[in-house]
Parts: C-alpha cells; sequence; structure tokens
C-alpha cells in the first residue's frame, strides 16, 4: 500500500440499502419534528391543518412499508433488522395511528384539548413503536421503548387541567419508569452472561452452552418488563386507571399501537434470541395467559363504563394472545406457522378495539365524562350505522364469526392446541364465554332498551370514517382472511433467519 | 344448477340485508316473494337429488383459507335435504305471520328473520367443520336479536341466557374441532383439512374420541336441549315473539341433533357405542320430565315449551338406539315435531294477539266460540301426541321399535312418556277449548282470519301427509340413514368410557394421541 493512497472513507457497507428500509420510520419522525416546530406559527383555529399532514405523513410511510420491497437484511451493523416481520408489524402501528388520528381531533376540539403537541408526540409515539418492531439489539429495543412510552406519558396527562388525566399520566409514568429499569437490569444480566445485547449473538451464545443463574436471572427480568408493557397479570395493575382517565382516542391508540409494539418486541426477542430455553419460560407464561384471561374477563364482567370495560377487556386479549408465544415450538427447526396467529390477532384487535373507541369519543361529551353504558341507550333508533358499527366491533372482540376476530380467536386456539396446551385452549374457551356476557350487554342497552337519559351522539365525519373503515376491515378479513394469513405466517418465518 | 345449494344459502342473506334498508311494506313483501322463491328452489333439490345414493351429492368444494386446509364444502345427504325443507317451509309461514302481529321494527324483524334462515341452510348444508362453525354461529346473532327486541317482558334476560349457554358449548366445540384436526394434520404428513369426508376417514385414538365426543356432544346437547341443559328453553320461548318460538322449536332445536348425526356419532363412532347408555338415559329423563313439569304449567306458551324437551327426547333416544329403525325415527320425529309444535306456537301467537294473554285459566269453551281454531288446534294436538294417521305417531313408533331392541328397561319408561304427553295437551286442550265458556273477554274472539288459514295450511297438510304416505319421506333419508348406522356398528369399544376418561394412563393416552 502506497503512503499517498488517501484513507478510506468510512461508509458502511450497505448504508444507502439501510436508509432506504428505514424511510418510512424517518418520515414519522421527520413530520413530528415538522409539526412541532409548525405548531408555534398556526392559530389554534387552525389546528385542524395537523391531523391531515400527519394523515398524510403516515399514509406516506404505510406505502413506502408495504410498497417498496425490501429483501431480509440485519442493518445499521446489525442494530436494525428488516424482515417480513417488521414489515407486517409497522403496517399494524401505522394503522393504528391512522385511526386514532381520524378520531382524535373532533374529539379533543371537544373536550378542549388544543394543542399542537399531540400530534407530534403521536408521531413519536409510532417512530418509538416502529424501533421496537424492527430492534434486533436490546439496546435499541430499550431505547424504542423509551422513545414510545414518553410519548404516551404525556399524551395521556394531555388533558392538563382534568385532575383523572394528570393522575393517569403521573401513574403511567412512575410505573413505566420502573418497569424499563427492571427490563434495563435484565439487560445488564444478559450482557454479562452472554457478552453481547445483539439478538442474534445472544441466540449463538445461547446455543453454545451459556446458562446459568444470571442468564436465568436476565431472562426473567425481561420478561416481566414486557408484561408490564403488555399489561398481563400480575402487571396490569396500571391498565384501568391509566386507560380511564386518559382521552380516548389516545386509550385506543395505547391500547392497540403500544400493545402491538410491546408483542412485536417481545416476540422477537423470545424467537430469536430466547428460543433456546423455551422449556424455562414458557411453563410460567402459559400460567400468566391463563390468569391474564381470565382475570381480565371477570372484572369486565362487572364494569359499567364503557372505557373501563374496554380497558380490562384489553387485558383479557392480551392473555389470548399470550397464548400464541407459548406455543412456539423449539424443536421444530423455525417457528411453526401457528405462532402467526399473534400477528393476525394484533392486527384484528386493531382494527376491532378502535372502532370501538369511534364510538367512545363520539359519546364522550363535553367533559368527556360521559362513558356509561347505559348513555347507549335507544343508539340503534337514533343512529343504526353507528349502532351497527358498534355492536359489529363487539361481536368481533367476542370472536363471533363472520369476524375478523373470530378468525384471530380460531387461529389462537389453533397455535394451543397445536402446541398440546389443550388445557389453556379450554380455559381460553371459557374465560371466551364470560366475555361474550360483557360484549352483549352494550349491544342490548344499544338494540333493546329504550329511555334513560341517552347520550346525544354528534357523529363527525372523521370518527364515522374510522368505524367504517374498522367495520368494512373487520368483515372483510373474516370471510376472506387467507391473504392476510400467508402475510402473517410469512412475517413469523422471517425471523429464523 | 351448479351451485344450487350456494344460491339457496345466500339468497335469504340478500333477501334480508335488503329488508334492513327496506320500508316496513315493501321490506315484507321482499321477505315474502324472498322466502317464496327460496322455498321453490329447495323443492327442485326433491328432483335433482338421487335418493338411492348414500355418498353427499349436489356438492360444491372450494379452497377458502387453504394454508390451512379449510374450505367452502357443501352438499346434502338424505338428513339434511329433509331438513332444508323444513326450514323452507317454515320460514314464509314466520314472515306471513309476522305482519299484523309484529308492531315496531317490522322490517328489521323481517331482516333477521331471513337471515336466521340463510345461517340454517348453511348449518345443514356445511360439510367442512370450520365452515359449519361458522354457521352454527351465526345462527345466534339473528336469534338474539329476534328475543331481546321483539320479546316479552324479561326477554333480556332469557335471551342472554340463550346467547351465553349456546356460546359456551360451542367454544369447546371449537377447541374439539381444532383437536381433530390436528390429528388429521398428524396422519396425514402435516396436510390440513377441515373437510369432513376427510375428517370421516381418520383413525382417532379410542380415549381421543372419548373427550372429542364429549365435547361435540356437550355443545349438541345443549341446543337440542338435552335434561338437564334445558334450562334456557323454557325462558327462551316463553320471551320470544311467535315468529321467535317457531323457528326456535322447528328448527334451532333440530339442529343439536342433526349435530349428532352428521358430526359427534359418526366421527366418533366408538365413544358413540360407549356413550350411548348414559345418553339413552339422560333421553329418557328428558322425556318424563319434560311431560311432568309441562303438566303443571299454567301457561299454554310454557306448556308447549316443556312438552319440547320431552319430545326432543325421544329424537335421542332414537338417535342412540344406533340402529336404523331407532335413527330413521329420529330423523322422522325431528320432522314432526318441528312442524308440530311449529303450529301450536302459531296457534298460540294467534290466541295472544286477540286476547294478550297465555294463561290456561283465562280460556275455556272456546270451541264454541271459533269453531275453526278448535279443529285446527286438535288436530296440531294430535300430531303433537302422536296419533296414528299423522306424522308424529310415526317418528315416535320407529323410534320406540328401535329403542326396545337396544333397552326394553328405558323403553318402558320412554314410553310412559307418550300417555303422560297425551295427559298434559289433552287436559290442556279441555281446558281451554271445551267446558263452560266463562270468561266473558272469550264470547266475541275472532275465529282463524283467511290470512292465518293461508299460513297455517301448509304445516296441516303436511302433518297428514306425513302421517298417511310416510314411504317418500323415509325412502329419501334411508341410505344416508343406513350409512350412519353401519359406521356405528362396525365399532365396537373395548372399555367403558368412564374408566378410560379418568384413569391416569388412559390420561397419557390421550396426550401421546393429539400429539
Amino acid at each position: 500500500m502506497s503512503p499517498l493512497t488517501p484513507p478510506p472513507v468510512l461508509v458502511p457497507e450497505g448504508l444507502s440499502q439501510d436508509l432506504a428500509a428505514f424511510a418510512p420510520a424517518f418520515v414519522i419522525f421527520g413530520a413530528a419534528l415538522i409539526i412541532l416546530l409548525w405548531e408555534a406559527v398556526v392559530r389554534p383555529a387552525d389546528k385542524r391543518v395537523f391531523m391531515g399532514f400527519s394523515l398524510t405523513a403516515i399514509l406516506v410511510a404505510l406505502g413506502l412499508n408495504v410498497g417498496v420491497a425490501v429483501e431480509d437484511r440485519l442493518g445499521f451493523s446489525g442494530m436494525v433488522s428488516f424482515d417480513a416481520y417488521s414489515v407486517f408489524f409497522n403496517s399494524v402501528f401505522l394503522i393504528s395511528a391512522a385511526l386514532s388520528t381520524l378520531l382524535s381531533h373532533d374529539y379533543l376540539e371537544r373536550v378542549g384539548v388544543r394543542i399542537g403537541e399531540y400530534y407530534s408526540l403521536v408521531l413519536f409515539g409510532l417512530f418509538g413503536m416502529m424501533l421496537l418492531g424492527m430492534g434486533a439489539d436490546l439496546m435499541l429495543l430499550f431505547v424504542g421503548i423509551e422513545v414510545m412510552s414518553i410519548a404516551f406519558y404525556c399524551l395521556s396527562a394531555i388533558k392538563r387541567t382534568d385532575a383523572r388525566g394528570i393522575e393517569s399520566g403521573f401513574k403511567y409514568f412512575i410505573m413505566g419508569a420502573f418497569a424499563s429499569g427492571i427490563l434495563l437490569y435484565g439487560v445488564s444480566f444478559v450482557y454479562g452472561a452472554t457478552g453481547t445485547t445483539s439478538l442474534q449473538g445472544i441466540r449463538a451464545a445461547i446455543e453454545g452452552g451459556v446458562h446459568g443463574g444470571m442468564l436465568g436471572l436476565g431472562v426473567a427480568f425481561i420478561i416481566a418488563g414486557f408484561l408490564f408493557k403488555i399489561a398481563a397479570v400480575p402487571f396490569h395493575m396500571w391498565a384501568p386507571d391509566v386507560y380511564e382517565g386518559a382521552p380516548a382516542s389516545v386509550t385506543g391508540y395505547m391500547a392497540t399501537g403500544v400493545k402491538a409494539a410491546s408483542f412485536a418486541a417481545f416476540g422477537r426477542v423470545l424467537f430469536v434470541a430466547f428460543l433456546g430455553l423455551k422449556d424455562d419460560w414458557a411453563a410460567p407464561l402459559m400460567v400468566i395467559a391463563a390468569v391474564t384471561m381470565l382475570l381480565g374477563n371477570l372484572v369486565a364482567l362487572v364494569q359499567d363504563d364503557l372505557k373501563r370495560m374496554l380497558a380490562y377487556s384489553s387485558i383479557a386479549h392480551a392473555g389470548y394472545m399470550l397464548m400464541a408465544l407459548v406455543a412456539v415450538d423449539a424443536e421444530s427447526v423455525g417457528l411453526n406457522g401457528q405462532v402467526s396467529g399473534l400477528l393476525f390477532y394484533l392486527l384484528a384487535y386493531t382494527f376491532m378495539n378502535l372502532g370501538a373507541f369511534a364510538v367512545l369519543t363520539l359519546m364522550a361529551g363535553d367533559r368527556d365524562d360521559l362513558t356509561s353504558i347505559k348513555g347507549l341507550a335507544g343508539l340503534s333508533t337514533r343512529n343504526p350505522a353507528v349502532a351497527a358499527g358498534l355492536a359489529l366491533c363487539l361481536f368481533s372482540l367476542a370472536g363471533i364469526p363472520p369476524t375478523m376476530g373470530f378468525v384471530g380467536k380460531f387461529y389462537l386456539f389453533a397455535a394451543a392446541v397445536r402446541a398440546d396446551y389443550v388445557g389453556l385452549a379450554v380455559i381460553a374457551a371459557l374465560s371466551g364465554a364470560i366475555g361474550v356476557y360483557y360484549y352483549l350487554r352494550p349491544i342490548v342497552v344499544m338494540f333493546m332498551q329504550e329511555g334513560g337519559e341517552p347520550l346525544s351522539i354528534r357523529p363527525t365525519a372523521a370518527s364515522v370514517g374510522a368505524l367504517a373503515i374498522a367495520s368494512a376491515a373487520i368483515l372483510y378479513f373474516g370471510l376472506f382472511p387467507s391473504q392476510l394469513i400467508e402475510l402473517c405466517q410469512a412475517g413469523v418465518l422471517s425471523l429464523v433467519g | 344448477m351448479d351451485h344450487i345449494l350456494s344460491i339457496l344459502t345466500f339468497l335469504p342473506l340478500a333477501v334480508g340485508l335488503g329488508c334492513f334498508v327496506a320500508p316496513d311494506k315493501a321490506a315484507s313483501g321482499l321477505a315474502l316473494v324472498g322466502s317464496l322463491v327460496t322455498l321453490a328452489l329447495s323443492w327442485t333439490l326433491w328432483g335433482s337429488y338421487d335418493p338411492s345414493g348414500a355418498e353427499f351429492q349436489l356438492t360444491e368444494t372450494i379452497p377458502w383459507i387453504p394454508d390451512l386446509g379449510i374450505h367452502y364444502a357443501v352438499g346434502i345427504d338424505g338428513i339434511s335435504l329433509l331438513l332444508i325443507l323444513l326450514t323452507t317451509v317454515l320460514t314464509p309461514v314466520i314472515i306471513l305471520s309476522a305482519t299484523p302481529a309484529v308492531h315496531e321494527r317490522l322490517n328489521q324483524y323481517l331482516g333477521w328473520m331471513m337471515v336466521l334462515e340463510s345461517a340454517m341452510i348453511g348449518t345443514f348444508v356445511a360439510l367442512d367443520t370450520f365452515l359449519f362453525y361458522v354457521f352454527w354461529e351465526l345462527m345466534l346473532i339473528p336469534m338474539y336479536f329476534l328475543i331481546g327486541i321483539w320479546g316479552g317482558e324479561r326477554r333480556i334476560y332469557a335471551t342472554i341466557k340463550f346467547f351465553i349457554y349456546t356460546m359456551l358449548g360451542s367454544l369447546l366445540m371449537l377447541v374439539a374441532v381444532l383437536g381433530l384436526y390436528f390429528i388429521y394434520a398428524e396422519q396425514n404428513n402435516g396436510q390440513y383439512s377441515a373437510l369432513l369426508v376427510d375428517l370421516y376417514k381418520l383413525d382417532v385414538p379410542y380415549n381421543v374420541q372419548l373427550w372429542l365426543f364429549a365435547a361435540f356432544a356437550l355443545a349438541f346437547a345443549i341446543k337440542v336441549p338435552m335434561w338437564p341443559l334445558h334450562t334456557w328453553l323454557p325462558d327462551a320461548h316463553f320471551e320470544a315473539p311467535t315468529g321467535g318460538s317457531v323457528v326456535l322449536a322447528g328448527v334451532l332445536l333440530k339442529m343439536g341433533t342433526y349435530g349428532f348425526v352428521r358430526y359427534a356419532m359418526p366421527l366418533f363412532p366408538e365413544a358413540a357405542v360407549a356413550f350411548a347408555p348414559a345418553m339413552g338415559a339422560l333421553a329418557v329423563i328428558g322425556i318424563v320430565y319434560g311431560a311432568l313439569v309441562a303438566m303443571v304449567q299454567d301457561d299454554i306458551k310454557k306448556l308447549v315449551a316443556y312438552s319440547s324437551v320431552s319430545h326432543m327426547g325421544y329424537v335421542m333416544l332414537g338417535l342412540f338406539a344406533l340402529n336404523a329403525q331407532g335413527v330413521t325415527g329420529a330423523v322422522y320425529q325431528m320432522l314432526g315435531h318441528g312442524l308440530a309444535t311449529g303450529a301450536l306456537f302459531l296457534l298460540v301467537g294467534v290466541l295472544y294477539e286477540r286476547r294478550h294473554t297465555k294463561a290456561i285459566a283465562e280460556y275455556g269453551g272456546l270451541a264454541k266460540v271459533v269453531p275453526v281454531f278448535a279443529f285446527v288446534f286438535m288436530l296440531v294436538t294430535f300430531a303433537s301426541v302422536g296419533l296414528p294417521g299423522l306424522n308424529g305417531f310415526i317418528g315416535e313408533f320407529l323410534i320406540l321399535l328401535g329403542s326396545f331392541e337396544r333397552s326394553p328397561v328405558l323403553t318402558i319408561f320412554a314410553a310412559s312418556g307418550v300417555i303422560l304427553g297425551a295427559i298434559y295437551m289433552l287436559w290442556m286442550f279441555q281446558r281451554v277449548m271445551f267446558g263452560p265458556l266463562t270468561n266473558d273477554k272469550n264470547k266475541a274472539l275472532q275465529d282463524l282470519t283467511t290470512r292465518e288459514l293461508v299460513y297455517l295450511s301448509p304445516i296441516l297438510v303436511l302433518i297428514v301427509l306425513m302421517g298417511v304416505f310416510p314411504q317418500p319421506f323415509l325412502e329419501v333419508m334411508q341410505p344416508s340413514v343406513e350409512r350412519v348406522v353401519l359406521r356405528l356398528a362396525e365399532a365396537t369399544p373395548s372399555v367403558p368410557p368412564t374408566a378410560s376418561l379418568f384413569d391416569p394412563s388412559a390420561a397419557a393416552a390421550v396426550e401421546a394421541g393429539s400429539r
């Protein structure tokens, strides 16, 4: 080598492909920053423009995400994984964000939240979710969790004058920070045991014979951190209060987006890094799944408030989804297709839950306190379309055919039976029957009872649009799920790489 | 027509959706025409179905969710053909009976009724377990709204009880469906299939059969309903509007017994044989219990509701006689009960519309005021009691014949139910129709109108026709019944079920089997 040769430019290999694959996340991040600056110069009356801008950014990102073909690869020096799994989950987050954005504006106006940062927080949260969907390294996953969570701490307390909102945000923050700490503690143990934070590296180390107390403790702490984020029993205590106190549009976004993102990362960590330890974590997770679905459904049974009912039902649904994680088969070469039920169910849950929240934002009233189920009395005669849409979402949440929720539940049950957890499937079936009872209650009130003090529901185009999109998706994928199932299976298979 | 079964299944659904958006008057016309066209189409099946074949006919099989081996597969045999005809005959009758009786939201009422017809036909034609489950659950939603919106005072309690009861059974059945599905995959190199014809070929281990049979049987027994799972039925019947009661007694209860014939028994023949004594005993308890409780009712509708528990007990007894006479009689009794009880509920509805009460004590001596009504009521009562010459007799006779061959003791108890049945039905008839006309409100009672006669007449004609000329109906179902019975005859369980269900070593075998 001649001394005159210029030093090599330190451009990592494949940087341009990495940037291209990361483009959807950049779009979201950029849009969030733009809103933050733009907000300062827009008159309060004109803030509707942010809704349109956010939606456009989300749709562009969605287009980039599904439209640009990316081959499976690790990018950014192994920190980020671009694969069918991340593409699928990014789509779920984007859909969740798009629907929640549609619900937001008129509702926030009505309850008196006129803050432009709302949209930038929504997008920052979305960016955090996307990091969670793609992260292939425990450090990046932790960053993703923090980016997402901090945005949501603020979002849940965005009604600054409302005591319940502040309580909600504060509670979420304290508990969330604690859980993040536990997670990070776990990461440090795993790093100590294996010498790496990369998921692939941890897998290789475990396959190479690393075992022992330090690793086990790390895995347990990491799992506990994720269980907190998905609000599984016994780490669920925060969820009902936070969900109830936060504005309805935020709660809907939180119950679908945050949950999907946490499951995405949880799944990737378990399947990629810790698959070799399956025998150790599967049994406790199975118990947690069973307890979570039973407790969520039982407590939801006695709720008179629609928002609180949906909060507890969201805990129960986390229990169903845990079944898919438990059902992974460690012995077969890859992952069998059954785990893909998790992906299907998360998308289904996004549609049906946000559909229900669309109605919740319509009924919430000027002080955002009118969410009692009784208020729906006679809705079917006053607003038949809204009542029918909510009924469809509730039937889907209850898992009744021909809805997407049924196919999803079928898929999850299939995973459990396939993995020989017949007992777990039976518990899920029984707790599903409990769930049917409380999902039917709003339908009873809407269609079969008159009188009381009916709420005035003023449908707005955006919220009804969100409800219509959700309803259409619930029916379409309930009747013709096969293409979506193929995508889910491709997503799971891409993890093995 | 190539897709006759699909057309038959989805035409009522389309009509029903149309009814929801149409005004009341247009909706009743639309529903009537739609249900009559469906009826006409279903009678063409009678011509295109070849009664000598035992296999499923007019089948259509299209992949639906290929990755999971799920198909849109439909087809009929003799048994489902007859039950489809029962459905399509009863639906226009209900549509006609709705018009003066339903005052509020008539278009939605008709819409749900047509959606329900679609789901019922779908359940009868489905030949894929997944598809069957979808239609099976789909039946719940229209019925839930029919009872909940147009029912009586405690309608909400009744409709939720109905829904939860049924749902609980079906969810456990879903787990069993999945179990079966993976057993198939295991025996066929990981290929999935939910097709019934494929699943029939499976060789399911005996212990696993017992569990799967139990799960299926629970779902079906709730629907039938078998004693002691019957408690939802009187509530649902009592609170349901007339049309809801007719369709509930007429067709929905048959879904349970149909499920046994089509799924639980042929899929798990050894388990069916093993459970037969227990099922027979429960059936007989249901027969006697239903009859005794019916006897003490002071409300006509409740009495008819409990008589259903008793009559469906016969169907179950016939099925679990596991021989050709028993199963044939059971299917015949399904049709007979559907027609007779449907007609009884219609007649109770007619009375209720005029007097707004269903209490027996409010009536008496009606025969003098409303002779035509009394005659029709008598004919239907006799059919329900099983008088020779009417359709009820043939079913009951064949069932008892088949059952005697299997267990004379049970049959003796069951036969006592026939006597009890005659007692409570005729006693009720006597209290309502004969005696002095004491209640002044009944003096001006209007007799059957032309409209009411029109919608009752097809049922009356069929009641007589099926009593006098049973042969064509028996012929069409014979090969299909024999196919089921043959499967059962080949099965010989080695161990009594209780021993293997709860024996630890057997439990291990269950796990090994499902792996």
